[in-house]
């Protein structure tokens, strides 16, 4: 009878190791891989510790498939920066710059965490790559080209899914035409890029796109003040807008979430230079929706062009003065 | 602790918590090192114009390089980064059992290397060469990565970006005359 506890301590651990191997084929590579598209490896190799984790790897957002332990699967990605992401309480991630026909390796480990453990994905050079992939198994079922809708994941639905918001620049700045890449360039600067909804202890609960994206948001609500004010003052310098900041964070308590959005940006004109901040806030008791998130990014976006104008106006000596 | 002074104890608490400040603090350590060091960042005037031949995202052209069609079709600047990535953990086995990870020791590091070439080429042939590398390395912990691979890889970039941009500028009379030259090498030159 001293048997059966061990037992059931152990029964769990067994449970756990066993539920999650890969059990597709041994792993070959590919015979004919799409020529317009870059191969990529995503493979785990066999280990104790972590076994019975598995992780979904995703693709620029896309959910490709859960990488178990001595698992692989094969994606193809359209050339481009490709970011491949994971997550259990930590968030790993790692980005290529995917060259059609070429072909990676990227290889996922574990490591310990506080309640589970941490996924890792690092790029490895392709002759470490192909041997170590050779003993893992097909995961099977893995959306190999990144479909989405039909043939892939479905989009999540309902609070947890990405926040999509639209934005018109013409309710902010109007429809004036905004200037050519000759004379205004809008470069992103950002270091780190924040657009996350998140909840109390800063839980990730989904991104946040916007349509058009931030850095066109800023071109249009910055291109139209610079032609405002290049109409007013006649031929002026080549502009360029540096995009440092535009985040969405949604800091929560108990009671609220403060949906904030912030943009800083540096405009350069004529060997000067100005900073140009905005900090948009919007409290909500009930949920960081889309529409307040589209309230707190009109707001910013409002205090851009105003002080854009500004300090487009002070570094063009022609320009006349206006109080705004 | 009975029969201990009271400094003493003091001292002791004292050390309990500047040993806990700096594992927490060493769970956080990240390094990057930039080179070659430049004087500060390019005037805002500088501007090299030729045809630009780079494949990646333009976020991490160099803010300097104006691609322009209408340039002289010999002479071409490319732009090319490439990133090497490390890691190295702890055994596992002392990672389950180290209590002093719980208080962020770290359980491994990884390291990212990214070089950019700019190379100045006339009539295919490669006249003037620029290169940095940055160098970064960050802790992992028990209570997660800190910076992403992706987000040390952005930092990098950009960082390569305004390095190469300052040497491009400080050499500008020299590339823009290489890039202008009716023909390169012109005699004497070089």
């Amino acid at each position: 009878m001293r048997v059966l506890p061990k037992l059931y301590a152990i029964l769990p651990a067994l449970l756990l190791l066993t539920a999650c191997a890969a059990t597709g084929p041994k792993f070959e590579s590919e015979a004919a891989p799409p020529e317009d598209r870059a191969t990529v490896y995503v493979y785990r190799e066999s280990g104790f510790v972590g076994g019975g984790v598995a992780y979904t790897v995703s693709a620029n957002g896309v959910e490709i498939a859960a990488l178990p332990a001595g698992g692989y699967f094969v994606y193809h990605a359209a050339p481009g920066e490709v970011e491949f992401t994971a997550r259990t309480e930590a968030k790993t991630s790692v980005t290529i710059d995917a060259r059609a026909g070429a072909t990676y390796y990227i290889k996922g480990t574990i490591g310990v965490g506080f309640f589970v453990g941490h996924p890792h994905l690092t790029v490895v050079p392709n002759d470490v790559g192909a041997k170590e992939i050779a003993e893992c198994n097909l995961v099977p079922g893995a959306n190999t080209e990144g479909a989405v809708g039909p043939g892939g994941p479905a989009a999540k639905q309902g609070p947890f899914a990405t926040a999509r918001v639209t934005i018109a620049p013409a309710d902010i700045v109007g429809t004036v035409a905004v200037p050519g890449s000759d004379d205004f360039d809008v470069i992103d600067r950002r270091a780190k890029v924040v657009m996350e909804r998140t909840t109390i202890g800063h839980t990730s609960m989904s991104g946040v796109n916007f349509e058009p994206g931030e850095i066109d948001l800023v071109r249009a609500v910055v291109g139209r003040e610079l032609s405002t004010v290049r109409g007013e003052s006649g031929p002026a310098p080549r502009v360029t807008c540096l995009v440092n900041e535009f985040s969405v964070t949604t800091p929560a308590t108990m009671l609220y979430w403060d949906v904030t959005v912030d943009i800083v940006l540096t405009l350069q004109a004529a060997g000067q230079e100005r900073e140009v901040r905005a900090h948009g806030v919007k409290r909500t008791y009930a949920w960081p929706s889309e529409s307040v998130i589209k309230d707190a990014a009109v707001a910013a976006l409002k205090t851009i062009a105003k002080e854009s104008s500004q300090a487009l106006r002070a570094m063009m000596p022609s320009a006349p003065e206006v109080s705004r | 602790m009975r029969g201990r002074e009271p400094a003493v104890r003091e001292f002791a608490w004292r050390q309990r918590a500047l040993v806990f400040a700096a594992l927490l603090c060493a769970g956080c350590a990240a390094t990057l090192r930039v080179t070659p060091e430049v004087a500060g960042p390019p005037p805002a005037d500088c501007v090299v114009r030729a045809h630009v031949d780079y494949a990646g995202n333009l976020d991490y052209l160099p803010s300097v390089l104006v691609d322009d069609p209408s340039a002289d079709a010999d002479s071409v600047i490319r732009y090319t980064h490439e990133e090497q990535y490390g890691s190295s953990a702890l055994a596992t086995g002392v990672q389950l059992v180290n209590p002093l990870h719980l208080i962020g020791m770290p359980t491994g590091s990884s390291d990212l290397v990214v070089v950019a070439r700019l190379d100045v080429m006339r009539r295919g042939e490669v006249v003037r060469s620029f290169a940095a590398a940055a160098v970064m390395s960050r802790n992992d912990t028990m209570f997660g990565e800190g910076e992403t691979l992706t987000e040390m890889r952005r930092r990098g970039l950009l960082l390569l970006k305004d390095n190469m941009s300052s040497q491009v500028c400080a050499d500008r009379a020299t590339t823009q005359a290489i890039l202008d030259a009716a023909t390169w090498p012109a005699s004497g030159a070089r």
